[in-house]
């Protein structure tokens, strides 16, 4: 079954066409690895399947239902969720309210049940804040609820950002470089919590350079070069693909 | 009960009995200042929670402040009814403004609510057939006296009652800021300062929670020009100029932003500084502006930021204290 469609999707800055004509699908519960050199468009396409860029040409269906230009906050509440790929996170605040902060979309209470400080409000209150609780004990943060974002060490700051992205209950997840600049031992960590959570029925997209990463852990790969599909297939098909080749190391010819 | 809730009933019972104890009224007009202050500086936080600072907040103050008194003076309305209609307004105009100018972020936020309320201002004295021009608005009465059955009624005649009427309002504002600011609604506004491009993408609409919390703060505005002329009977446009908005600012920066804390100390510390100066009365601006340097060079997050800094470091010393006494070292100095 297809989560997402991505079809003949443009974007252009100016004179550069950062995304042109792609055209790719995400089945359900799969990991989709979104490669290619830097500058190739990966992280354009993220800011256009979340809204925050509006494509030129293409559309983009999620389950079927046309999300193209929709405002970034209409689709999370559609429930798709994304990290960035730089540290982004409430770093003044504590790694609890990080988790907290993200579950906006969960807390239902209108703003009388807030003032009056309703049985409702707080019967929410509570299975959220128990709710962040298990998160961080999931992305094993827990103990160190109250120390605040900007003083965790790296890998737990990543580690952060998909609880914050997890608690707002995703149907489709995309993750912009999750194991960029980690040690092996903190990749190998981080590549077992992508597992774990796509064996909670969450499909993924994620953006990737680390090569043993995106060949462990996708299920099929889209290559990307110059906002164009290269090509797209599993990692054994990818491997061989000889414009893939030729795309990261340069043609054979060009040494000669 | 919690030690907190102890604390705070014992400050109210004491912010209850200053009346009684203090003669002079003049005590008692500078509480009455401190409360519409705090009032100010608690909605002015609330937006800045939300990464943008409004300059036109003394303005909006004058329109709840002109909107009461035309309500009362022209229509004959009743201050009882007059004062939530000034909220009210304020804060609905506070929404209209805001769908534009909230789009733009930092000093050009800045910018454009600097220029609107000079804006509302100059309309204050432009248009003398209504807001009475350069002249302002005067005699404007007092609050229709409260009737409380059998015991006759409270009149608004010294500084009193109104003192107690400011308290109650401040202690409603206290209340719904704290819990606004303690709710998914709190959080969605510290998301946005801390970085909005990550709360949006966690389904917080940035531009709906700046609009609304631009609106409470609109409210409280309106509210305490409501109280601020019939209080002072007299109301003209120089009250409500930009230097009173950016003062509004200073006791929030005094204070510490952020918190609910910062913006009531900054608006004691600085309203009441100004009075101990006095003495020195040529010296008075001088010294104000040395204490603002002062506490912006040596306290970055303000007077609070500066408590809890001390506190915890006293708790830590007593910390290594009671380790000391329990493992028998001691310790050189």
């Amino acid at each position: 079954m297809k989560i997402l469609e991505v079809r003949e999707l443009s974007k252009r800055f100016g004179g550069l066409m950062a995304v042109s004509q792609l055209d790719f699908d995400v089945q359900a519960g799969e990991i989709l690895g979104l490669v290619g050199p830097n500058g190739a468009g990966k992280t354009t396409v993220f800011n256009l399947i979340t809204g925050i860029y509006v494509p030129n040409v293409g559309k983009i269906f999620f389950n079927s239902e046309d999300i193209t230009g929709l405002k970034p906050h209409i689709i999370a509440r559609k429930r798709i969720v994304r990290t960035f790929q730089l540290t982004t996170l409430y770093s003044n605040c504590s790694a609890l309210e990080n988790v907290l902060m993200g579950h906006h979309l969960k807390i239902k209470t209108d703003i009388w049940g807030i003032l009056w400080r309703t049985p409702f409000f707080w019967s929410e209150e509570k299975e959220a804040t128990q709710r962040s609780l298990q998160l961080l004990e999931f992305i094993g943060l827990s103990g160190q609820e109250s120390i605040l974002a900007k003083n965790l060490p790296h890998g737990h700051q990543q580690r952060l950002k998909f609880a914050i992205a997890l608690s707002s209950d995703p149907q489709l997840l995309l993750l912009d470089e999750p194991v960029s600049g980690m040690n092996p031992e903190e990749m190998n960590e981080m590549m077992a919590l992508i597992r774990q959570i796509r064996a909670k029925g969450i499909t993924i997209i994620m953006i990737e350079h680390d090569m043993k990463a995106v060949m462990g852990l996708c299920d099929r790969i889209v290559v990307i070069n110059y906002g164009e599909k290269l090509a797209e297939g599993t990692p054994e098909q990818i491997q061989k693909n000889q414009e893939v080749i030729e795309a990261y190391l340069g043609r054979e010819d060009d040494f000669a | 009960m919690s030690k907190k809730g102890f604390y705070l009933i014992g400050l109210y019972l004491f912010l209850l009995c200053i009346p009684l104890f203090t003669k002079d009224l003049y005590h008692i007009h500078i509480l009455i200042v401190t409360m519409f202050h705090i009032i100010l500086a608690l909605g002015l936080n609330f937006v800045m929670n939300t990464a943008q600072v409004p300059l036109c907040q003394a303005a909006f103050v004058g329109i709840g402040a002109y909107t009461s008194t035309l309500l009362v003076m022209r229509l004959n309305f009743s201050f009882w009814l007059s004062l939530p209609i000034a909220g009210i307004l304020t804060g609905i105009l506070g929404i209209i403004v805001g769908l534009p100018t909230l789009r733009i972020k930092g000093i050009y936020f800045a910018m454009a609510t600097f220029a609107l309320g000079e804006i509302i201002r100059l309309l204050f004295i432009g248009w003398g057939g209504l807001f009475g021009g350069a002249n302002g608005i005067s005699a404007i009465p007092s609050p229709n006296p409260i009737p409380i059955p059998f015991l006759g009624q409270i009149e608004f005649e010294t500084k009193v009652p109104y003192y107690y009427f400011t308290l109650v309002v401040l202690t409603l504002c206290l209340i719904i800021i704290y819990r606004l600011t303690h709710s998914r609604i709190g959080r969605a506004c510290t998301a946005i300062r801390e970085s909005d491009l990550l709360a949006q993408c966690t389904g917080i609409d940035i531009m709906g929670y700046k609009v609304f919390a631009f609106a409470v703060n609109s409210f409280f505005a309106g509210i305490v020009g409501g109280i601020y002329a019939h209080y002072f009977h007299f109301i003209g446009p120089q009250d409500f100029t930009f230097w009173q908005s950016v003062e509004y600012l200073v006791f929030i920066v005094m204070g510490g932003s952020g918190t609910i804390g910062g913006p009531i100390i900054g608006s004691i510390f600085l309203t009441f500084l100004p009075e101990f100066l006095r003495m020195a009365v040529e010296f008075q601006v001088v010294l104000y502006g040395l204490a603002l340097i002062l506490v912006l060079l040596f306290m970055p997050q303000g007077i609070v930021g500066l408590l809890v800094k001390v506190s915890n470091r006293l708790a830590r010393s007593s910390y290594r204290n009671k380790k000391d006494e329990n493992t028998g070292s001691a310790r050189i100095k």
